[in-house]
């Protein structure tokens, strides 16, 4: 059906006019069913010169019923935003009747932080399409975050028609995104109290009594007289295979999680880290800590300890670098931890080629940890610029600089 | 001669025991007390007032480092020997800070261990190999232990004082070896951690040992 608003003629009659007026009125009232309806494939909208009028063409009756009874959101936007059209799922979405959303302008539709970024989004929409985050703003004030993606629609002449829109409620998704990173941090959180129960009885216990063990046997071989050197040399050799036995049972124990990282501290912990890293790489290591006297909660100290682990393991593996420096620093009430090489570096291709081929977990499990304990992590890097990966902490456990409610997830990136 | 009286503090039985039994058979040590946990050691130095405490670094109510700083300033002539079972070697800073003598890793504290007592006792620093050769590797790397300016600038007593504070003398014993007052001492340790850019005496200690200005004899290895 088409609507369309007549110029009025020059002269009337009372009666005429009220004749006129009624039928405008059922003319109006038949408009608003039909946009009630869905039935709607033309706005009339008001402009400076006389009446605009869009049409929507080939507006075929099976992608209309299609279109209807999908649980998203659609639109169609002309190039100033006014809503040509939209389908009752949307109308949910914003929680407004359908002819309030059907000639409204989108703008309204929106958070207002969000309003910015769409003109940006709309711009960039082009031929290729592009999807964004946003958040909707309904009528009684509430905020539903939605995953939008836009497609031009702009035909030569038809330009009025600039895009049509998808919008996906992103609600569960969030949810269950929040969901399976809190699984994530628990079994996190799980496998190192199990690894801290290990290392404490293997330390406790083991390496205990296999160096009690190794010190009687130091006795036995003072004790052994001077001439049975068979039995000299048999007890030298069991004093020496239980201190390496009891030395391997504590690198196992340090290994599963250093005892020194609660005893001692982050700091020192990092330098005899880099200092073991150097002996075994034959890198050059610098750690410096501006911070030897904050006190980080134990997780947190375990998490950039973690951090720094795997960014080495990355070095040794990939960066062919000659120099790392790390180091850890107090900035208001984060403590910052920077681990720099200068090695080979990578681009997004590089990184990209790394995922298939199952390498881009250490960023991002760096990036997990991070955000397990409140923190933020990021990782600049590019061919033969070095890679530098940075931590920011909370200094106290449960206070957190971020994220903010709104805020993205802290994604790694790349300059 | 007076043997060389020593205090264990382990809280692990099996350990002081072994430990007793090694030294038992030198006719020069004579083992005196035996604390399972680090304030008893702290209560049985002050009373016994041995010449050595074997420390291990990780004890239950109070720590060994924690221990080692409280019977340093109560007892200044008492020594104390650092035995940690962890092979990290993140403590050392921390022992040396807290005024360790010495660093041995329990798993090869064994052999030579008499030796490592009576060279503590005559005022050496001990450090287990993998200690020394990190100390060392340490003067390659940024850290603020410049050795070819191994006097930095130093003057020659503020050098007698360097080696005093590292051999872990307090400011007290080295007043009365070098003859000066005790305001003195802390005034050329305020001026040497100028002069050489550290903050503490772990810093003093490494750089002396860096520069060559103390000698530290690491313990041979367990074979």
């Amino acid at each position: 059906m088409k609507t369309s608003r007549t110029a009025r003629p020059p002269r009337q009659t009372t009666s005429q006019e009220v004749a006129e007026l009624q039928s405008s009125l059922a003319e109006a009232t038949a408009t608003l069913d039909a946009i009630r309806n869905g039935e709607v494939d033309t706005v009339a909208g008001p402009a400076s010169a006389g009446a605009r009028v869009y049409t929507l063409e080939g507006a075929a009756v099976p992608y209309r019923v299609l279109i209807e009874s999908m649980n998203e959101g659609a639109l169609t936007l002309a190039t100033d935003k006014l809503v040509l059209y939209a389908n009752r799922s949307f109308a949910r979405m914003v929680r407004r009747p359908l002819e309030q959303v059907i000639g409204a302008s989108f703008r309204e539709f929106l958070a207002v932080e969000d309003r910015g970024p769409l003109r940006a989004m709309l711009k960039h929409a082009g031929q290729a399409g592009s999807r964004v985050q946003l958040c909707l703003h309904a009528s009684d004030g509430s905020t539903l975050p939605v995953l939008i993606s836009v497609r031009s629609l702009a035909t030569g002449s038809r330009s009025a028609l600039s895009v049509a829109m998808v919008v996906t409620d992103m609600t569960e998704a969030h949810r269950t995104e929040a969901l399976l990173r809190e699984l994530a941090h628990r079994s996190v959180a799980a496998q190192e109290s199990e690894r801290r129960r290990v290392a404490v009885e293997l330390h406790g216990h083991i390496t205990q009594m296999l160096c009690a063990v190794m010190v009687r046997s130091q006795t036995l071989v003072d004790h052994v007289a001077p001439g049975d050197t068979i039995a000299k040399k048999e007890a030298g050799e069991l004093r020496d295979l239980v201190a390496k036995a009891a030395e391997e049972v504590e690198r196992i124990a340090r290994d599963l999680q250093p005892g020194a990282l609660h005893h001692v501290g982050l700091p020192a912990v990092l330098r005899s880290e880099g200092a073991a890293f150097a002996d075994r790489t034959g890198l050059a290591v610098e750690v410096t800590c501006r911070a030897s006297s904050i006190k980080l909660p134990a997780g947190t100290a375990l998490a950039c300890y973690r951090i720094a682990q795997e960014a080495l393991k990355n070095i040794a593996e990939h960066a062919r670098a000659r120099t790392v420096r790390i180091l850890l620093e107090r900035r208001g009430a984060s403590a910052i931890l920077t681990v720099r090489d200068d090695g080979v570096g990578f681009g997004p291709a590089q990184r990209r080629a790394g995922t298939q081929k199952g390498h881009g977990f250490g960023l991002l499990s760096m990036a997990e940890r991070a955000s397990c304990v409140g923190g933020q992590f990021s990782v600049v890097s590019g061919p033969g610029k070095g890679t530098t990966i940075q931590v920011r902490v909370p200094i106290r456990a449960g206070s957190t600089g971020l994220p903010s409610p709104r805020a993205r997830r802290p994604v790694p990136t790349l300059s | 001669m007076r043997s060389i009286t020593v205090l264990l503090a382990d809280d692990h039985t099996i350990v002081r025991e072994g430990f007793r039994k090694l030294l038992d058979a030198e006719t020069d040590i004579e083992v005196i007390g035996e604390a399972p946990t680090g304030r008893q050691a702290v209560a049985m130095a002050a009373k016994l007032l041995p010449d050595v405490v074997m420390m291990d670094i990780a004890m239950p109510l109070l720590n060994g480092l924690e221990a080692t700083r409280q019977i340093r300033k109560a007892s200044p002539l008492t020594k104390v020997l650092m035995l940690s079972a962890h092979s990290d070697s993140a403590y050392v800073e921390e022992a040396i800070d807290a005024g360790a003598s010495g660093f041995l890793f329990k798993q090869s504290s064994a052999t030579g261990l008499s030796r490592a007592i009576r060279d503590i006792h005559k005022g050496s620093l001990i450090f287990a190999p993998a200690i020394v050769r990190r100390i060392l590797a340490e003067r390659s790397s940024g850290r603020p232990v410049p050795p070819k300016k191994k006097s930095a600038g130093l003057t020659s007593r503020e050098t007698e004082v360097l080696q005093l504070i590292a051999e872990s003398k307090a400011n007290k014993e080295v007043a009365v070896e070098l003859g000066i007052g005790i305001k003195t001492v802390e005034k050329h340790r305020e001026h040497l951690m100028l002069k050489i850019g550290v903050h503490d005496t772990a810093g003093l200690t490494r750089y002396a040992i860096a520069a060559g200005i103390v000698e530290c004899h690491p313990t041979p290895p367990a074979r």
